[in-house]
């Protein structure tokens, strides 16, 4: 019998100036949060979709009318983000894989994918990313630990990752390699694979906008 | 035996002798040309040896840089090649000069009798040389002791010999081969050799050995390589090796799915396989494999840095970090090699994973080999498990 499985969300509430700030400039900050909020809806969307028994959102933030039904929240909690890590998947049993909200050109398919990956495959897995991160891991049977020392957000993120994840005994299945978003320009190439979703409408109104500052910055602005 | 019948014994040795070193191939500007020829290979050869030595066993003090890359291929072909040119010439020297062991008394002074102390150091210590180095270049070992360290310590003796001897006889090569020197030995009689003859003879056999061995370093002369052991472009993926997997006893470990790279030491451990150093950013670099016994050959290799993997594991780059290269092989005496100052960080410091772009060939080191500039071949660490950091 397959065993319960469970799609974990690391997500951050969208609220301006404290969510994807590396798009600004060109973005002002409530630019950011609005796109966002898009990537976290889409990506929620699709874990709704997904055949995962149960869906828990890890929270950074008070939750909004963006949270669809059928999600646990629990709140983030420590002050790194290995840690913060660690303390989500404590409240986890049984084969779950992670995700953030980065990266909302993940399919239902793709999430499965990576859940039979733990449940039936492999003791773990690690969806890599195309900067060196990772945008996914999961473990057949979660071990917290495994997030502790490894450096987020640099080219070797991903290297160090698997690395743990070998030295707790685990041997990860390599998942796809998608890009996140992180830069204005990752959002464009991003928003392209995904034309009909909420980011890729949020992000033509963005550009919409810069496009036309030129001739608004001529208001004089007292 | 009664005292007269000794006396007339000295007497007819003594004019055999003198008579033989009347000849021209036994005279003293002969052997003087022989002897100038001599210092040359063996000055060479003891500063290129001496080279291979410090490269293999590194003071503390000191790193050597990893360019010119090319360098070590070009030393240590030296090495063997001037080694093996001095066998014709030291048998020659050795043929020119004999009928003087036969002087007596053997000698008048304390100075001679050191000098001629020296010798029998000398010319022990030369043949010892030439002959191990020899036989370790066709990889026979007739003998107990470990060759690089008697080959090492021998070289330092017989090069003190050198250095006395030359002390003794340079006022007779001065003497001899000045400008205008009158001719010291008769004309040769009919039926012996004159010295033109006997040097050319001499000069040919070097030439010819070199012709015939040389080429298995200067890759233009590949198709003349008779005596040497190896050629070249013969082997797996056409590069030799010395030593295959299944000789190292690491075919197994090699090829399984078990196999781990594992970076350790001062750094967060990483524990990786074959498919994620193929999956990091990798460069290529054009290096020779240089072996000590004097074969070399080029070849296109591609893989991760080591410098690369070092930051991946959280060294800051460019910092003082010492690296042991640990091979699967865990018996042989060359499973573990060392990387110092700049060869740690060098563009071209490779972990290799393909060689002339296709997969590294298992008795080339597969999963992984290191491979980098100006270094022995002994110290390309082959099936490379672990790179320890301090």
């Amino acid at each position: 019998m397959t065993p319960r499985t469970t799609l974990l969300v690391m997500a951050k509430a969208p609220v301006p100036g404290r969510v994807k700030t590396r798009l600004c400039p060109p973005c002002r900050p409530e630019d950011a949060a609005a796109l966002a909020a898009a990537a976290l809806a889409d990506t929620l969307d699709v874990v709704d979709a997904c055949g995962a028994e149960r869906r828990i959102l890890a929270l950074d933030g008070e939750p909004g009318e963006w949270l669809p039904a059928g999600f646990e929240v629990v709140a983030q909690a420590g002050d790194s983000f290995p840690d913060r890590l660690a303390a989500a998947w404590s409240v986890v049993d049984g084969p779950c894989l992670q995700i953030g909200m980065d990266t909302p050109q993940i399919t239902p398919a793709l999430l499965d994918h990576g859940l039979d990956a733990v449940a039936l495959r492999a003791t773990a897995a690690l969806g890599p990313a195309s900067d060196g991160g990772w945008w996914s891991i999961g473990m057949r049977h979660p071990v917290p630990a495994v997030f502790a020392g490894v450096p987020m957000s640099t080219e070797w993120t991903g290297v160090r990752q698997v690395s743990a994840l070998r030295r707790h005994g685990l041997e990860p299945e390599v998942l796809s390699e998608l890009l996140d978003i992180d830069t204005f320009d990752d959002a464009r190439e991003v928003a392209a694979l995904i034309p009909r979703s909420r980011t890729a409408a949020q992000l033509a109104l963005i550009v919409d906008r810069l496009d036309r500052r030129p001739s608004s910055s001529r208001v004089a602005v007292p | 035996m009664t005292r007269p019948g000794l006396d007339t014994l000295g007497r007819r040795v003594a004019e055999k002798r003198d008579a033989a070193l009347a000849r021209p191939a036994h005279d003293e500007r002969t052997a003087a040309l022989l002897g100038l020829a001599l210092g040359v290979t063996f000055t060479v050869c003891f500063v290129t040896g001496l080279y291979s030595h410090l490269l293999q066993q590194p003071p503390t003090w000191i790193a050597v840089p990893p360019s010119p890359a090319g360098l070590y291929r070009v030393t240590q072909g030296l090495h063997v090649a001037t080694g093996i040119a001095s066998i014709p010439l030291l048998l020659a020297k050795l043929w020119s000069v004999y009928p003087r062991l036969f002087s007596w008394p053997p000698f008048r002074d304390l100075g001679q009798l050191v000098e001629r102390l020296a010798l029998v150091v000398l010319v022990a210590g030369s043949l010892f040389m030439l002959f191990s180095g020899l036989a370790n270049v066709e990889r026979w070992y007739p003998w107990r002791f470990f060759f690089p360290a008697g080959h090492y310590w021998a070289a330092w003796i017989t090069i003190g010999a050198l250095v006395v001897h030359i002390g003794a006889k340079l006022p007779v090569v001065r003497r001899v081969l000045t400008r205008g020197a009158p001719e010291t030995g008769a004309a040769a009689e009919p039926g012996t050799l004159t010295r033109r003859g006997f040097l050319g003879a001499t000069a040919t056999a070097t030439g010819l050995l070199t012709l015939f061995t040389v080429g298995q370093t200067v890759s233009p002369l590949r198709r003349f390589v008779l005596f040497a052991p190896r050629r070249p472009d013969i082997g797996p993926q056409g590069l030799p090796v010395n030593a295959t997997a299944g000789e190292a006893g690491v075919l197994d470990a090699a090829t399984s799915e078990e196999y781990r790279l594992r970076i350790t030491g001062v750094v967060d451990d990483l524990v990786l396989t074959r498919a994620d150093l193929e999956a990091m950013d990798r460069t290529e670099a054009v290096l020779p494999i240089a072996c000590v016994e004097g074969w070399s050959a080029s070849a296109r290799w591609g893989g991760v840095p080591v410098g690369s993997l070092l930051v991946a594991a959280g060294v800051e780059r460019g910092s003082a970090v010492t690296v042991d290269v640990r091979s699967l092989e865990r018996n042989g005496l060359y499973g573990q090699s060392v990387l110092a100052g700049d060869q740690v960080w060098a563009d071209d410091t490779l972990l290799a994973l393909t060689l002339d772009g296709e997969e590294l060939h298992v008795d080339h080191g597969y999963p992984c080999r290191l491979i980098a500039g100006n270094r022995p071949g002994v110290l390309q660490t082959k099936w490379v498990g672990e790179l320890a950091v301090r």
